[in-house]
C-alpha cells in the first residue's frame, strides 16, 4: 500500500486544506451555536466542486479516486463535522446512485447533486428502529402507477435542506428504497434541535403521508434496499466518517500542541509536564494509526477490493473511538478553557460522541468485526 | 468494460476474436470452486452445495451482500448494475454461476 500522495492529490488537499482554513474553521463555533450552516457557504463549496467529488466527469462531478475523497473529508472534518455529516450523507445518496441508480435516475439527479444545486440525504433511521435496520416501519405499497408511502423517519443529517432523499421502507414486507424529492406532496421536514454533537448538520424528522412516488423512483428491486442499497451507502459513510474523526482527532492535537505551547503552570510552558506529553503522545499515535487504517481501506476501495468493507468497518470503528479518546484528553488539557465556548475543543468533544454513533454504533462495529475475527483465524 | 484479454493467469478461458467481437467461457465449475472459496473465506468448514439458499440462510451478515458483488466484479471483471439487481441472480451457487456466464459473456460482447 502506498500512502504518497500524488503532485495532483497534494495540490488538491493544499487547495481544501487552505479552503477549510479560511472559510470553515473559524466560523465553525458560530455555526454551532446557531445549529446552522450559511446557504453561501453550501453554494461557495459547490464552486469549488466539492458536492460532487465522488461523482464521474460526465455527469458533472470531479470523479476522484477514494484516496483523495478519504483525505478531503480529513480536512472537512478537521474544520467542523456538522459540515462533514453533509458532505457524507449527500455522498451516500450520489454513492448509490451510481452503484444502482437506472439510467434515468442518474440522468435525473447526478448532475444535480454533483453542481450542489440539490443536496442529497440518507434516511433510514425511524422514531422506533434504530441498529436493527432491516426492520424500518415505514411501508410502500404500489397503487396504479405509484408507490404509496408512509411513514416517520428520524436524525436524518441536512433533512433540513435536502432536495432529494433515499428513504427505505418495507414493500410487500422486504426493505427496499425510494427516492423522494422533497417537494413531493404528503412529504414534510421538521428540524430537530439542541442535540449534543453536529448541531449544525441541521438535522430533521420526517413524515411522509400517503406520499406519491412514480414506480421509477425504486432503487434497486424489492428486497434489496437493506443488503444492497443501504449496504452501499453505509459503507460509503462508514468511510467518509473515519476519515472524518481521523481530522477532528488532528484537529484536537493542533489545538492542544498550540495550547501547551502558550500557556504556562508552575513557571514553565504545559509542553514541559510529562504527564502533559503523555496525552500528546497518544494523540499524535492514535492519529495516525487511526490514518493508516482509513489509507488502508481506501486502498482497497480504490482497488475494487471486497476486503474494503470490513476494512472500512474497522477503519470507522477505531477512528471513531480514537476521536473520543482525543477531544477527552483536549478539554483535560485545556481546563476549564476547555469546556467554554472561547475554544473549540469543546465542541470536538461533543461531535467526537457522535461520530461513535452515526453510520452504525461502535457496537455493531464490534459485533461484525469480531464475527470476522472468528471466520478469518482458525 | 472488462478486458477479456488481461484476465488473470491460472484460469481457462476460450477467447475468439472476429472484427471487434470478443467471447469468453469461463467454465462453470471453475465459478462454482472459485465462488465457494469465497464463501468459506466468510463460513468456514461449511461445504455449500449447488442449489443451496445463501441468501435466505442465516450464515452471512449484513454486509456480505455488498462484499459478493465487489468479489464478482473484481474477479470477473464484471459490473453488476441495477438491471442485475435480482436476487435470485445471487442466492445459490448455480444461479451466481450462470449469471457470471451470461454476464461475462454479456460485457465481452459490449466490449
Amino acid at each position: 500500500m502506498n500512502t504518497n500522495l500524488s503532485p495532483d492529490q497534494r495540490e488538491i488537499l493544499v487547495q481544501f486544506r487552505a479552503l477549510i482554513d479560511k472559510i470553515i474553521s473559524p466560523v465553525a463555533d458560530q455555526w454551532d451555536r446557531e445549529e446552522t450552516i450559511p446557504f453561501e457557504v453550501i453554494q461557495t463549496l459547490a464552486q469549488q466542486g466539492l458536492w460532487g467529488i465522488n461523482i464521474p466527469e460526465n455527469m458533472g462531478g470531479q470523479a476522484w479516486d477514494m484516496m483523495t475523497l478519504g483525505r478531503i473529508c480529513e480536512e472537512i472534518g478537521r474544520g467542523s463535522a456538522s459540515l462533514l455529516s453533509l458532505f457524507t450523507v449527500h455522498g451516500m445518496v450520489a454513492q448509490v446512485l451510481m452503484k444502482w441508480g437506472t439510467h434515468i435516475q442518474k440522468e435525473t439527479w447526478l448532475p444535480k447533486l454533483a453542481k450542489g444545486h440539490v443536496l442529497g440525504a440518507f434516511a433510514l433511521t425511524e422514531p422506533d428502529i434504530g441498529s436493527d435496520a432491516r426492520r424500518v416501519e415505514t411501508t410502500a405499497v404500489l397503487s396504479g402507477d405509484v408507490y404509496v408511502l408512509n411513514g416517520k423517519k428520524k436524525w436524518i443529517s441536512c433533512g433540513q435542506i435536502a432536495g432529494l432523499f433515499l428513504i427505505v421502507a418495507q414493500c410487500d414486507g422486504k426493505p427496499s428504497a425510494f427516492l423522494v424529492p422533497k417537494d413531493t406532496p404528503g412529504f414534510s421536514q421538521e428540524p430537530i434541535r439542541d442535540m449534543l454533537g453536529f448541531r449544525s448538520a441541521m438535522l430533521a424528522s420526517l413524515c411522509l403521508e400517503n406520499c406519491p412516488v412514480p414506480r421509477d423512483n425504486m432503487v434497486g428491486v424489492i428486497g434489496t434496499g437493506f443488503s444492497h442499497v443501504a449496504g452501499t451507502a453505509l459503507d460509503h459513510g462508514r468511510y467518509c466518517i473515519a476519515w472524518g474523526s481521523v481530522g477532528l482527532a488532528q484537529a484536537c492535537l493542533e489545538a492542544s500542541v498550540r495550547y501547551t505551547h502558550k500557556r504556562k503552570q508552575f513557571g514553565v510552558y504545559l509542553k514541559e509536564h510529562q504527564l502533559i506529553q503523555e496525552m500528546i503522545a497518544n494523540m499524535v499515535s492514535g492519529t495516525k494509526a487511526a490514518r493508516l487504517l482509513c489509507c488502508h481501506a481506501g486502498y482497497l476501495k480504490d482497488a475494487g477490493d471486497p476486503d474494503m468493507i470490513m476494512e472500512t468497518a474497522v477503519a470507522k470503528y477505531f477512528a471513531s473511538q480514537n476521536a473520543v479518546k482525543v477531544a477527552l484528553d483536549a478539554v483535560q488539557i485545556h481546563g476549564a478553557n476547555g469546556c467554554s465556548g472561547d475554544y473549540p475543543v469543546q465542541r470536538y468533544l461533543r461531535d467526537a460522541k457522535i461520530m461513535e454513533i452515526i453510520e452504525g454504533s461502535s457496537q455493531i462495529q464490534q459485533i461484525l468485526i469480531a464475527g470476522h475475527g472468528y471466520q478469518v483465524i482458525d | 468494460m472488462p478486458d477479456c484479454t488481461a484476465v488473470k493467469a491460472g484460469r481457462v478461458f476460450t477467447l475468439t476474436k472476429w472484427e471487434n467481437r470478443v467471447s469468453v467461457m469461463i467454465p462453470n465449475n471453475d465459478i462454482k470452486k472459485t465462488v465457494c472459496t469465497f464463501l468459506n473465506r466468510h463460513i468456514k468448514n461449511h461445504e455449500f452445495q449447488g442449489d443451496e439458499a445463501i441468501f435466505t440462510s442465516a450464515l452471512f451478515n449484513s454486509l456480505f451482500a455488498m462484499q459478493l458483488v465487489l468479489f464478482l466484479e473484481k474477479e470477473y471483471r464484471i459490473k453488476v448494475e441495477n438491471e442485475d439487481l435480482d436476487l435470485s441472480n445471487f442466492n445459490t451457487l448455480n444461479a451466481i454461476s450462470a449469471f457470471v456466464e451470461q454476464k461475462a459473456s454479456c460485457d465481452c460482447h459490449e466490449h
